[in-house]
């Protein structure tokens, strides 16, 4: 190409913003150049944490009972709080950008400072949350311990609750390191109207995190909460309501009896007799739980006219191996 | 055409010494270097692998090594040449160094970030080369689970490890490229205007950013697996080790791709000017490339035909494995159809170009048969496969590489190097690859399986003359390091336009000056404005 070299876009090299590095003609091409950059990363990182969610589809869909009970070892009010608080930091973290590009300099230091603050209290949660797990040996490896048969998938279940939070709170202390280090910089007044491209992207990462989160706290946390029975029985007393599946009753811990076994184990679960037909998954849930040696499915309330439905005793055995129901 | 010349001795070599100034460099063409000399030496590492594998193949029985031995040997060649020279090779190499100068660009757009990436494809590589001292792997470069995870004694970890640091190299060169090509470009540069070679970077910097965060988060689930014995890909435990091929080869297939893109870009460039003649059907070629990147995508389970997946997606994988088939046919076509009528200026390039043409063909009809699914059957995991695949990785993208290298080298250093010693080169490896490779489409075919260090003696002939090629093969590899060495020395000055060929790279002076452009260049005209009336150069 013989291309006319004219050198219009150097000429006025004079009056330079202090922030454009040389390889950039002007401070609009920089700001669309790091914007850009950003963008193109959060894909990449979408795409990371993406591998680990189809391993958890995959396994959810073949295991949704172990991502039942898995689930339900989850502190689902720690979860919760840990999400309001990462909720509250984006908004935080809004204002900081808006007072960075109106030129407010010390709220912007401020709202930073609010940013981090919550970014470490949802570690510190989390921390808490981990540590509860390897006390109660959740944590996947030679030491996990989970009782019943679906113990290998809850195992999975767990790999995959760590790989992916765990992979989050990387995130979330890279992050914490980020906001510092425009927190100092915007303690030093380095940003203005003009220039506070740092705080943008830093906001973008902060955001993305946070969704990723938004993300993660449903997928883990809230798993079929809803339609079994151990929730109930785990929860011992307390009459937590299920919601259940519509076409069935819902069943309350205070229906279902437990009749423990000379050694004083819990040994045999009594369920209603509405429910007696009701959901085999439900009763192989029980039983991995309680570990308990039998099932009878009999009715023990008074409903002047229910009758105890003979049938479910022959879908039980045929279900759980070995055949428990009498 | 007049081409502007700076009489400047100061160039990016000479205006800094000390070692330092390369090691904390921020120009993206002393970054090119850095990349060309780890990508050497891996190179050639992984060709002394390669030569033992070929000797120990030389006779039936296993007289070199043990089993296991030779299941580390031919994992290490696949694990350096796939992540340490392939993946790397053209787009770290050559893209860092020519992209901003095509562009018209004073660097990257983030030249910190550039650094980076190659410090962490160095510690990556550091990484594998260790576990290669200690005793290296035997997964093969796939890592297959469960044997990865669980059955095999070997460094797993440690080369797990190696290759997902430098998956993050990748990545970053993807974004920052992705963001170059975007934001940088001279004023006047359009789209259509840029060179293909660009196009073909913009696609694989896509297949990058898209697919190396899999292959990373892939290989940290495994090393996790390996390490702690989750059960994600144990099936004793309930896991499922086809989950890995699939996320494995979500990232690999593509990958194939970020090794085949770029080069094809390179032969873009060499056919056009050394036929002087303007790429036939530029805007095909172009959006042929980001056609490669997107449908390369949606086959990856065509590796999995024999593992057990449901014959319906089996069905729907293998016909979109025809399908993206198209794309790089188009691109074959219009090669051949700017070769027609132009002036073929013989040249190394050229040379170079001319093998890729062939070699990639091959390559890429021998795909089809694999993409089929009964004869895949038949084909999966024997030397059919290997041969396909070595001529796509090694025919296709080591010759593209090589057709780049010869093309830009008096850009690179100022100097030219022997050209007559460079056919020779050429052709020595285009004969020695298809002396080594075709014997094994047939042993394939007869039903020789990869990976085992002895075979049955009826299979003799035809591996004693793929090792014979490869002896060819090795000559014609070391030959362009002699000449390459002896020309930074000795070699004659090249001036900024040794090809009289079209592109900015071609107006500023060779070595470039360290700021590339002394004032930015505005461009006015498509990529190969060559005109008949010069055709003659030669
Ligand atoms: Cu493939």
């Amino acid at each position: 190409m013989p291309n006319g070299t004219i050198a219009a876009h150097d000429e006025h090299h004079g009056q330079h913003h202090p922030r454009l590095q040389h390889h950039f003609q002007d401070l609009e091409q920089q700001h669309e150049a790091s914007t850009l950059g950003m963008w193109l990363f959060l894909v990449t990182e979408v795409m990371f944490f993406g591998g680990l969610i189809l391993a958890y589809t995959l396994y959810r869909i073949w295991y949704p009972t172990a991502w039942a009970l898995g689930s339900e070892e989850l502190n689902i009010y720690l979860g919760g709080f840990n999400t309001a608080v990462l909720i509250g930091s984006s908004l935080t973290m809004a204002l900081a950008v808006r007072s960075a590009q109106t030129g407010a300099q010390r709220a912007t230091v401020g709202w930073l400072l609010f940013t981090i603050a919550l970014g470490l209290t949802f570690l510190v949660v989390k921390f808490f949350e981990y540590k509860e797990k390897f006390e109660r040996f959740h944590v996947p490896g030679p030491n996990f311990r989970f009782e019943g048969p679906e113990s290998p998938h809850v195992q999975i279940f767990f790999s995959l609750y760590f790989a992916l939070t765990g992979v989050h709170a990387l995130h979330m202390i890279i992050g914490v390191g980020l906001m510092s280090v425009i927190t100092v910089m915007a303690y030093r007044k380095r940003f203005s109207p003009e220039w506070y491209t740092p705080v943008e992207l830093g906001g973008l990462y902060w955001h993305f995190v946070d969704i990723v989160w938004i993300f993660l706290f449903p997928l883990l946390y809230l798993v079929d909460r809803s339609h079994h029975i151990v929730s109930e029985l785990s929860g011992g007393a307390g009459d937590r309501g299920l919601q259940g599946d519509a076409r069935r009753p819902v069943l309350h811990a205070h229906q279902v009896r437990q009749q423990p076994d000379e050694a004083g184990r819990r040994h045999r679960l009594l369920l209603p007799g509405d429910h007696a037909d009701a959901d085999v998954v439900r009763l192989s849930v029980a039983r991995m739980v309680y570990g308990a040696a039998r099932i009878d499915i009999a009715r023990f309330d008074h409903q002047p006219d229910a009758e105890v439905a003979p049938c479910s005793v022959a879908a039980c055995s045929r279900l759980l191996d070995p055949p428990v129901c009498l | 055409m007049e081409t502007i010349v700076y009489e400047e001795p100061t160039t990016y070599l000479n205006h800094q010494h000390s070692v330092a100034s390369w090691l904390l460099t921020y120009d993206h063409k002393r970054i090119g270097i850095l990349y060309l000399i780890v990508v050497t030496f891996a190179f050639f590492l992984g060709g002394i692998f390669a030569t033992l594998i070929r000797l120990e193949l030389a006779t039936p029985a296993g007289d070199l090594f043990s089993a296991d031995v030779y299941n580390r040997m031919f994992t290490m060649h696949g694990v350096t040449m796939v992540f340490f020279v392939l993946v790397p090779a053209v787009p770290a190499v050559l893209g860092n160094f020519v992209m901003p100068l095509m562009i018209g660009a004073k660097d990257v757009a983030f030249p910190k970030l550039n650094l980076l990436s190659w410090y962490v494809f160095t510690i990556g590589f550091i990484f594998t080369v260790a576990s290669m001292i200690l005793g290296g792997v035997d997964t093969g470069w796939t890592f297959y689970t469960p044997y990865s995870s669980q059955g095999s004694e070997s460094n797993v970890l440690l080369t797990g490890i190696g290759v997902f640091i430098t998956g993050f190299s990748s990545i970053l060169t993807g974004v920052n490229f992705m963001v170059t090509i975007h934001r940088m470009r001279a004023p006047g540069m359009t789209w259509f205007r840029l060179p293909l070679f660009i196009w073909a970077l913009y696609s694989t910097a896509l297949v990058m950013v898209l697919g190396t965060p899999v292959i990373a988060i892939t290989l940290l689930m495994l090393v996790l697996e390996r390490g702690l014995h989750l059960g994600i890909f144990d099936p004793r435990l309930g896991g499922d080790p086809v989950l890995f091929q699939h996320l494995f080869w979500f990232y690999s297939h593509p990958a194939v791709y970020i090794m085949i893109l770029p080069p094809m870009g390179v032969i873009s460039e060499v056919i056009a000017c050394f036929s002087r003649k303007n790429v036939f059907g530029y805007s095909f070629v172009a959006f042929s490339s980001l056609a490669i990147a997107v449908f390369g995508f949606l086959v990856w389970a065509h590796h999995l035909f024999v593992a057990g997946i449901s014959p319906y997606s089996a069905l729907i994988f293998s016909f979109l494995s025809f399908a993206v088939a198209i794309p790089s046919a188009v691109k074959t076509f219009n090669w051949t159809a700017t070769l027609y009528e132009g002036a073929i200026w013989w040249k190394t390039p050229m040379m170079f170009a001319f093998g890729f043409l062939g070699l990639f063909l091959i390559g890429g009809l021998t795909g089809l048969f694999l993409a089929s699914l009964g004869l895949d059957v038949h084909l999966t995991d024997t030397y059919f496969v290997v041969a396909h695949f070595h001529y796509i990785m090694v025919g296709g993208a080591i010759m593209g590489y090589f057709a780049g290298l010869h093309y830009w080298w008096p850009k690179i250093t100022g100097r030219m190097y022997n050209d007559t010693l460079g056919k020779l080169a050429a052709l020595l490896i285009f004969v020695g690859f298809n002396l080594t490779f075709g014997p094994q489409f047939i042993l394939g075919y007869l039903g020789m399986p990869r990976r085992y260090h002895v075979y049955p003696p009826e299979f003799q002939v035809l591996n004693v003359l793929s090792s014979a090629g490869a002896s060819i093969l090795a000559v014609g590899y070391v030959l362009p390091a002699l000449y390459f060495l002896y020309s930074l020395k000795f070699g004659a000055e090249a001036g900024a336009n040794p090809w009289k060929a079209t592109g900015l790279e071609w107006t500023t002076q060779s070595p470039p000056l360290p700021e590339n452009f002394r004032t930015t260049p505005v461009v006015t005209e498509g990529a190969y404005a060559y005109s008949k009336r010069e055709m003659r150069v030669a």
